[in-house]
């Protein structure tokens, strides 16, 4: 923190330290975890994610949610979980990441359109629902984009910038 | 039965379009993907098989809808269908001659894709 005298160059100051902060985050990656039974699916998700976000993602893949519940951790940011798997599904993998990580964003796929499930992820703390098909690859890169640039968009809403 | 349409052009199964523009045309990935598609779908297809030998209509709706996903990748859209009826069909869990039928169908057009995944990817070597 720096220490000025005026409370104009104080708020400066602050402003300052929020960019620095900034700064220090965007040299930070974003922790992902793709979690699907489907290895085609997980090799290919990882591929195109990797490809579009680069060097700022850090992916790691399971195939089944008992490991990825393990490995749940305090900087993992985002986790895109598939639904229907093998041993645990989805909504209770879902429950249990958000037990030992409440901060972290978990993103639902499934293969069908189910209303009822939707709601029910949602209520578990999901962010979103997401069906597989073609458009599924464009909203998830929507949705990733929009979380990864998230912080820097809260501290220009702070000091007066537009949304 | 489901009308076995291919591509009316080249009367191919496969669609490679999607998985390009999903890979922005980048060769070295989109090969390690195929080669995963080569590994996973005669796997999957064996799983299938004895699933149904067994009756076991919770391993078959479950394959199948793992494989929905896997054939969506590589635009075998033709198989979405047969794959959705399957699903429902073991969902119910009844007529397993309906299921056996439609699990003919879905070799003959797997196999197919499978020569055409192997001969495409000795282009992008």
């Amino acid at each position: 923190m720096h220490y000025c005298a005026s409370n104009a160059t104080f708020v400066l100051c602050l402003f300052t330290n929020a960019c620095a902060k900034r700064l220090k985050m965007s040299t930070e990656k974003t922790n992902i975890f793709i979690v699907d039974d489907n290895q085609l699916m997980v090799a290919a998700l990882k591929q195109y994610l990797q490809n579009k976000f680069g060097e700022s993602i850090e992916i790691t893949t399971f195939n089944d949610g008992e490991s990825c519940i393990k490995m749940v951790h305090k900087d993992l940011h985002i986790v895109i979980l598939d639904y229907l798997m093998a041993g645990k599904n989805g909504l209770d993998t879902l429950k249990a990441i958000k037990l030992t990580n409440p901060k972290t964003t978990v993103i639902m796929l499934s293969g069908n359109e189910d209303i009822a499930l939707a709601i029910e992820s949602f209520r578990a703390g999901a962010k979103d629902y997401v069906v597989k098909g073609t458009d599924a690859w464009k909203k998830l890169t929507n949705l990733l984009t929009d979380i990864i640039k998230k912080p820097l968009r809260f501290i220009v809403k702070g000091f007066g910038g537009s949304k | 039965m489901h009308q076995l349409n291919m591509n009316k052009n080249t009367g191919d199964v496969c669609n490679l379009t999607y998985l390009t523009e999903i890979m922005s045309g980048k060769k070295t990935l989109i090969k390690e993907i195929m080669d995963r598609f080569l590994i996973q779908i005669p796997e999957e297809l064996a799983s299938l098989k004895d699933s149904i030998a067994q009756e076991k209509f919770a391993s078959i709706q479950s394959y199948a809808h793992t494989m929905k996903s896997s054939v969506s990748i590589m635009g075998i859209t033709i198989l979405t269908p047969i794959l959705k009826d399957m699903e429902e069909l073991a969902k119910a869990g009844t007529d397993i001659q309906k299921i056996s039928e439609l699990n003919n169908q879905l070799t003959v057009i797997c196999n197919k894709a499978i020569s055409e995944i192997k001969e495409e990817s000795q282009s992008y070597l």
